[in-house]
């Protein structure tokens, strides 16, 4: 079914928590932000990410530069892949806070998606582990990326 | 250099390889980098090129030098790719005038019938309709749980396609592309004889998703230019500015494992991207067959 894309602010003195939803493209209208000390980036619920909207993200993310500290969490694996090849997707302000893993079990052909959490999956830089991922049949599930591209955007 | 026949007969049983012979034998191989300087003398039109493990930027070269078909040697799907060069340099007609029979029989029998449930076939005439179209091919992929591991990398090649298709392709006889230059907000509409469509199909192996548009507009040169400098670096900046941001041909490339552009002049061009239902790392391998045939 169609989401549609929003953007919902939630503003407190210190912070303002964005959520992110529905398909980021030609049609989201990604509006002005109230800046505060700290931005939380929730994109748990962004949909897609084609080429416009990846241009629409990266102009978007420009009004924060200078002022404020920028936190992304739940980073789909859509947008992660891109953070590490295209340029100016994560600006210095930006600090990601979580983003999701996709494992892969080539036995039952199962997808799942776990979230790496920094300092507990990840830090600056590296990854430090990740969990046994099983499939609906017990066997271990592979990470289903290449770490060097995937994860390239911790090494800047 | 010698024919995939004589190189490559192995690959196939004594009985089907019989058949194929009289084909095989009309394609020469050559191997890269090994015969870099025959292949770059060969006639395209009759050469497929072997790499192993060879990343984007020696194909985007390759196809610089004219090379149409550029085939990984290490990969499991390696003599199916061979037979489908061989088809698509000898018979481009077959293909571009219905490519899904190619697609689903893996280019073993491509007249056989495509059972209607492994299959989909989604025209448009316009911008307004790809979310629409985009959410039935969301419900196509969720078929299978080998489909659904891949819906972000096929929705997201689909998408660049759709757009492609509506935006870029439609041309006036003076050579203007009067959509090109718009913002992809805005509302296009292209005339019913020239609508397009996209589609997709699968198999035990694989899933392709394609566009096919009725310009056959695509230019070589232009594409390669804008291929090089996409790969040139790890990185790449977005394209400023109202129209594309440059990046629909890098998720294209990148998401798949499999890259097929064909265009006849004037009348049509195909673009589609085969994924192997192995997960997202087997299509994002940089290891990729990418056929590039402009008539």
């Amino acid at each position: 079914m169609e989401v549609e894309f929003k953007i919902e602010q939630h503003v407190t003195p210190t912070a303002n928590r964005i959520d992110v939803q529905g398909p980021l493209d030609e049609n989201a209208n990604l509006p002005g932000v109230t800046l505060r000390p700290e931005i939380h980036l929730n994109l748990d619920k962004v949909t897609a990410f084609n080429a416009i909207g990846t241009r629409s993200w990266s102009l978007w993310v420009a009004q924060f530069q200078g002022s404020t500290k920028v936190l992304l969490t739940h980073c789909p694996f859509i947008m992660v892949k891109n953070f590490g090849s295209v340029r100016d997707l994560i600006t210095p302000e930006m600090e990601v806070i979580s983003f999701y893993v996709p494992f892969y079990s080539p036995q039952t052909g199962e997808s799942h998606n776990f979230l790496a959490v920094k300092g507990v999956n990840f830090s600056d830089g590296s990854i430090l582990t990740l969990p046994d991922v099983k499939d609906s049949e017990g066997r271990l599930m592979e990470p289903d990326i290449f770490p060097e591209t995937y994860l390239s955007f911790l090494k800047r | 250099m010698k024919s995939i026949f004589k190189e490559y007969q192995h690959l196939w049983p004594p009985t089907n390889s019989a058949a194929m012979q009289e084909l095989l034998n009309k394609i020469v191989v050559g191997h890269f980098p090994r015969d870099k300087v025959s292949i770059k003398n060969a006639d395209k039109n009759s050469l497929v090129v072997v790499l192993k493990k060879s990343p984007l930027k020696h194909i985007i070269t390759l196809l610089e030098q004219g090379v149409e078909h550029c085939v990984q040697e290490e990969r499991e799907d390696f003599a199916e790719e061979l037979f489908a060069s061989t088809l698509m340099a000898l018979r481009p007609d077959i293909f571009m005038s219905n490519p899904i029979p190619f697609f689903f029989n893996g280019f073993k029998a491509f007249n056989a019938p495509v059972p209607k449930e492994q299959n989909i076939v989604l025209p448009f005439s316009s911008n307004a309709g790809k979310a629409t179209v985009l959410d039935r091919l969301t419900g196509f992929l969720d078929y299978s749980l080998e489909m659904a591991s891949l819906k972000s990398l096929c929705l997201q090649v689909a998408d660049e396609m759709y757009t492609n298709a509506v935006f870029n392709a439609p041309v006036r006889a003076s050579g203007v592309r009067p959509f090109a230059h718009l913002p992809r907000s805005s509302s296009v509409q292209l005339p019913r004889a020239r609508s397009c469509k996209l589609f997709a199909c699968f198999s035990s192996h694989r899933v392709i998703i394609g566009c096919e548009d009725n310009y056959g507009s695509l230019m070589r040169g232009p594409l390669l230019l804008h291929l090089h400098n996409t790969f040139k670096d790890s990185s790449v900046s977005v394209r400023s500015g109202k129209a594309g941001a440059g990046l629909g041909f890098k998720h294209m490339i990148e998401n798949s494992a499999n890259f097929y552009v064909l265009c006849e002049r004037g009348k049509r061009t195909l673009v589609a991207c085969g994924f192997r239902l192995r997960g997202l790392k087997a299509n994002i391998t940089t290891s990729k067959h990418v056929h590039f045939s402009f008539r």
